[in-house]
């Protein structure tokens, strides 16, 4: 099975009240033209009076393979290949966690389990965000910020509500945890439901037009606030040298970082090798060929806590080829 | 074991039915009868007429999970994605017993000797009684059941889960359950023919086991993929799983399995077998592989290996052996069913196809 022809799952992530159902009903409501299966959590909000709802339980188990961060959802493996028996395609399936759910156990489903990666491929991370609210998510709980982090799409909901000034700081706030997520304005989540769903946005191509940042001695931050950091690299990257450093990073560090994600132009390629991990499982693949006058740019980002950006910058230097 | 040197093979194929959606179980009913739970909500229930009656006992659109011979060998129990238990007789009368809503019903187990049947929706596992009523149920597990296995006198159940197992006196479901307990994920459950034995399969592709005299521990790992199906030879004792480039066969008499090497069957054939069934009455042993491969392998190192169906494409997902050991019938992903008959040969070479 070549990855097209792998069936798209969106995972839906956001706060009790940003305005998840609505879109989860507008999803079902069918008048799109498509067919998802919709994989609620036991404590959702939406009647369960459709045959593509399927109840799940959110567990979250450890994986026996030493990797002590590497946890999944077990209930998932199982309705995932369930769904797939069932005669007829379905265009996606949308996946919608609990307002407190971490996001790292579903994402590593899909790189661990065999049987889900052979036929689903997680397309993208959409967390609602409810724009009133989101400061006082962000001082009282941990899985606000991780939702941000691992979004490659943002609904910033409720922005009626909202004074514009304001929502200038809410969306600054948002870009300081997650600099490559696209971000939408909505109310009542109204959007279309192609804008969010199969959107491939795993193919990261966004990391390119993110501006480098770089966190200084000042801003190393040893509280527990999500951060971001994004390097740029002009001159071609060493693959071997490339995965031996972040392998040993990953190792040692993946607990703390959340996403990282990269566009890397690699010595003797003519294709962009793309990167993505979540905390300490990795995928690599080639990507989309370089244009004839297109700037051959390596682009890396890291999401997460305590990132040392300095040793980090160190790092992805030492990956220059020779 | 009688006549074990008497090659079998298994004769050109009786019949071949293609249906359009995908096979999610096989059995043979007591009289024959082929059913056959497919991805479409329906039962197909197959006999020498030309065309195979269709009962629907869950929602269209909806598809089968569990397919389970009741205990009177004249209909079976199906679980599905529609959250429903039914029962459908071999005359294709279905009979509902019960509903859970939202939940998909995937696992199902019937002990013939005990005249009763279990099924599990998200944590909590239901007792039925031979009329197919509900006569005790418990919620008491730690996490979503994945497995149930009556043992072979139908007086003890246990319910696989994330962490162990839990063990039942049916007679008293929900109270004073015994724990065995090892970490993991653990996806599926099998009892042991002589009772003594519990043995898991896990996400972490291995298998776990309990022997439940002394509480030892047994672990069988090394496997490519998870072990989706697993089948019991009686004597010697032996357990027959998948999930590897051939058909591993654990012999427990004489100290083992713990540190010897299993048996493999049907190696050099295909990448991975999906599913294993163990003959009836004698020890051969049919696999199914993930590129529609069937073989019939002999329980003996080096014995013959026939190849009956060939590659297609389409992953074996079940197969089953008619009680008296005479037919063999398998079905596919893509919702193919072939039917061999199972026939004496000293012809055959270790090369013969039967296709």
């Amino acid at each position: 099975m070549t990855s097209t022809d792998k069936i798209p799952v969106t995972v839906l992530t956001g706060y009790l009240g940003a305005g998840k159902t609505t879109l989860l009903n507008r999803v079902l409501s069918g008048q799109h033209g498509r067919k998802y299966a919709v994989i609620v959590n036991e404590f959702g909000e939406i009647g369960i009076d459709n045959e593509l709802v399927v109840n799940a339980d959110e567990e979250v188990f450890e994986m026996n393979n030493g990797c002590i961060c590497c946890t999944v959802r077990g209930d998932l493996i199982r309705i995932i290949g369930n769904l797939l028996k069932r005669k007829g395609r379905f265009d996606g399936i949308l996946i919608e966690t609990t307002g407190l759910a971490d996001p790292a156990p579903v994402a590593q489903t899909f790189f661990v389990d065999d049987d889900v990666r052979d036929k689903a491929k997680l397309d993208s991370i959409v967390t609602v965000v409810d724009a009133k609210n989101l400061a006082a998510r962000l001082q009282d709980s941990h899985e606000a910020a991780e939702q941000i982090a691992f979004a490659d799409t943002i609904l910033l909901n409720k922005v009626d509500l909202v004074p514009a000034a304001d929502l200038h700081a809410v969306e600054a706030r948002i870009r300081a945890i997650n600099p490559t997520a696209t971000i939408h304005r909505t109310e009542r989540c109204t959007i279309p439901v192609d804008s969010i769903l199969d959107r491939r946005a795993f193919d990261l191509d966004r990391i390119l037009a993110v501006e480098p940042n770089f966190l200084g001695e000042d801003t190393h931050e040893h509280d527990d606030a999500v951060t971001s950091v994004a390097f740029q690299e002009g001159r071609p990257i060493d693959i071997n040298k490339f995965n031996d450093w972040m392998g040993g990073l990953l190792r040692t560090r993946g607990q703390d970082i959340l996403r990282s994600k990269g566009i890397l132009n690699i010595k003797g390629s003519p294709d962009r090798f793309i990167f993505q991990a979540v905390h300490m499982l990795a995928e690599g693949d080639d990507g989309k060929r370089w244009g004839r006058d297109e700037p051959r740019v390596s682009k890396l980002v890291f999401i997460g806590r305590n990132l040392d950006g300095a040793d980090l910058r160190t790092g992805f230097a030492s990956c220059v080829a020779d | 074991m009688l006549l074990e040197d008497a090659p079998r093979v298994l004769a050109p194929r009786r019949r071949e039915l293609a249906f359009d959606a995908a096979v999610t179980g096989v059995v043979f009913l007591a009289d024959g009868t082929l059913a056959a739970g497919l991805g479409d909500g329906t039962v197909r229930l197959v006999t020498d007429d030309p065309a195979p009656q269709i009962a629907q006992p869950h929602r269209d659109g909806s598809a089968v999970l569990a397919l389970a011979i009741d205990f009177d060998g004249a209909g079976v129990l199906t679980g599905g994605d529609d959250g429903r238990l039914a029962r459908t007789a071999g005359d294709g009368m279905v009979t509902p017993l019960a509903e859970f809503p939202g939940r998909q019903v995937e696992v199902v187990a019937v002990s013939i000797a005990g005249g009763q049947s279990a099924v599990a929706a998200g944590r909590e596992v239901s007792l039925l009684d031979q009329s197919g009523k509900i006569v005790a149920a418990t919620a008491d597990h730690p996490t979503t059941v994945t497995g149930l296995a009556l043992n072979p006198k139908g007086k003890r159940l246990a319910v696989s889960h994330y962490g162990g197992v839990t063990l039942w006196w049916t007679g008293k479901l929900g109270e004073a359950p015994a724990q065995l307990r090892w970490r993991g994920s653990h996806i599926g459950v099998s009892w042991s023919p002589d009772g003594s034995i519990v043995m898991t399969t896990m996400q972490e592709r291995e298998l776990h086991g309990w022997r439940l005299l002394d509480g030892q521990h047994m672990r069988m790992a090394g496997y490519a993929a998870k072990v989706r199906s697993m089948d019991w030879l009686t004597r010697p004792m032996t357990l027959v799983t998948s999930g590897a480039e051939c058909a591993l066969a654990w012999k427990f008499s004489g100290g083992g399995p713990m540190g010897t090497a299993p048996i493999e069957l049907g190696r050099g054939l295909g990448r991975l077998v999906t599913c294993v069934a163990v003959h009836p009455k004698r020890p051969l042993v049919a696999a199914g592989f993930d590129d529609g491969q069937v073989a019939l392998c002999a329980l003996k190192p080096a014995d013959a290996v026939v190849r009956v169906r060939g590659i297609d494409g389409a992953r074996i997902t079940s197969l089953a052996w008619s009680r008296d050991g005479t037919r063999l019938a398998a079905g596919t992903a893509a919702g193919v069913v072939p039917i061999y008959d199972l026939v004496k040969t000293a012809a055959s070479g270790p090369e013969a196809e039967g296709v």
